[in-house]
């Protein structure tokens, strides 16, 4: 339905409708429309936002859950892989955070296929699916629908993250005999900056410098990498229990403040949650919470204690009394 | 004094029609909301709404009607959009079921009049029509110059050319 109109060509040169209109698109589209006129091309480059959802510039604003908290609140969407291991964009930290779960948007200009897992999936997202999860260590992996051309230097595809946040370490699984008797089964990929196709790509020719296309491969979104350690079996069960009796006590919002929604060191909040016999306690150390990140368990209380004795009189109303642990 | 809800304010469009309607229907557009509030003495004097036609301001008014009781949109609103991306609620879909000229010109007027909701609607159903057509079907549905030089437009086109397909 091809007409000729005025109000179009003159509303799409206003370049913050443009915007508005192309913000309503896909990936795939958004880099088709780049090929419209310069002024759609323009706009494209130079808008962080189009960098980002086009994965070139990393995402920051990550969606992060504890996992007391997670439950049923990632959403059930779809295309999402769930990645249980430090955040991606979290660069200092290799270590393990007990708990730590993290959603990532697999890029989908690269086409890629989850691999359905024996068990409870993930994406369902009811809290036991999780916990199962994470007890045994699962992973989320995936196939490539198509091949990646390999000759292909374009910064487009190359700069391009293969999820977003950007993930920084990956499995690589494959099956090839390099010589007679030797076969390579894969590696993995670290870059701590978030990996990038050409980091991919690049590690893939050194391993495998003879072939000719891309090998039929599984991706692992670094899930098995940090496993639960053993010590702690039964720790949700415990967890949720007492997450449900604290949400009782103080609503959902202050529940999930408490157990460390928002917190780098959830793994800490959870062991918190564990040892507060008293749930009048974790209620009054989650007001402590944000300024502790770190801290153990009775520097936080010495600290809550310092600043109630600093504040007594003002806000003796609302502060919860609790016996010395 | 009555009250705002009963209050209606004169409009005047660009080929100077005269058009009165509910206060509140007007607010729709904080243009017109604002010129109220440094007027001072709404229904006297009449609005000119310069950039708009007669019938584009008598659409627009008719998507301000329904929509006159809506809620404030919330902060949160932006960061949910990309999530939901073509979700049109019906109303607004068949409303903005008119011919291409009229809905570009709608858009137009949304964006000079400053009425956000419906701007986006809008450049929702635009985002609709664009989905799945090549550069070429785009330009011609909407009648776009292309300003790319043929070197241009072939590098463009070689960058992106591996996403075709995938």
């Amino acid at each position: 339905m091809a007409t000729t109109s005025t109000a179009a060509a003159k509303a799409l040169a206003i370049p913050e409708i443009l915007e508005m209109v192309l913000l309503q698109l896909p990936p795939q589209d958004l880099l088709r429309c780049q090929r419209v006129a310069t002024l759609w091309r323009d706009s494209v480059v130079r808008s962080d936002e189009f960098q980002r959802r086009l994965f070139k510039k990393p995402r920051t604003n990550y969606e992060k859950w504890t996992s007391l908290v997670v439950c049923d609140s990632i959403p059930a969407r779809e295309g999402i892989f769930v990645v249980q291991n430090h955040h991606p964009t979290n660069l200092d930290t290799m270590g393990v955070h007990l708990g730590d779960i993290s959603v990532v948007e697999p890029n989908p200009l690269l086409g890629f296929i989850p691999i359905q897992r024996d068990g409870p999936t993930l994406c369902k997202c009811a809290a036991e699916d999780i916990i199962h999860d994470m007890n045994c260590g699962g992973e989320q992996g995936a196939f490539l629908r198509r091949p990646l051309p390999l000759d292909n230097n374009e910064p487009s595809l190359l700069d391009m993250y293969l999820t977003q946040p950007p993930i920084t370490n990956i499995g690589v699984e494959f099956e090839i005999q390099t010589s007679p008797g030797d076969w390579d089964h894969g590696f993995w990929l670290l870059n701590k900056y978030g990996i990038t196709v050409k980091h991919f790509l690049h590690q893939l020719k050194i391993r495998l410098p003879y072939m000719q296309t891309m090998p039929k491969l599984r991706i692992t979104f670094a899930k098995s990498y940090i496993r639960m350690p053993d010590a702690w079996p039964g720790v949700f069960d415990a967890g949720i229990e007492k997450f449900a009796k604290l949400e009782s006590k103080v609503g959902l919002g202050d529940a999930l403040r408490i157990a460390g929604k928002d917190n780098k060191h959830s793994g800490k909040d959870i062991r918190l949650l564990l040892e507060g016999d008293n749930l009048d306690k974790i209620v009054a150390m989650g007001k402590v919470n944000a300024i502790c990140m770190g801290a153990s368990i009775p520097e936080t209380l010495a600290e809550y204690d310092r600043m109630q004795s600093a504040n007594l009189g003002e806000s003796a109303g609302e502060t919860v009394p609790w016996e010395e642990a | 004094m009555a009250s705002e809800g009963e209050q209606t304010v004169k409009l005047v469009s660009s080929d100077n029609v005269e058009i009165v309607t509910e206060r509140k229907v007007a607010e729709r557009s904080m243009l017109i909301k604002n010129m109220i509030e440094d007027l001072g003495a709404p229904g006297e004097e009449p609005i000119p709404i310069m950039n708009v036609s007669e019938a584009v301001l008598r659409k627009v008014l008719e998507w301000c009607t329904h929509h006159k009781n809506d809620p404030a949109p919330s902060q949160d609103d932006d960061a949910d959009s990309r999530k939901k991306t073509t979700d049109i609620e019906d109303w607004d879909q068949k409303f903005m079921q008119v011919d291409q000229e009229m809905l570009f010109e709608i858009i137009l007027a949304a964006n000079y009049m400053d009425i956000k909701a419906l701007l986006d609607v809008g450049c929702k159903t635009v985002a609709n029509m664009i989905k799945g057509k090549s550069p070429e079907e785009i330009r011609k549905t909407f009648n776009i110059q292309n300003d790319f030089t043929p070197e241009e437009e072939d590098q463009i086109r070689r960058e992106n050319e591996w996403a075709e397909d995938r």
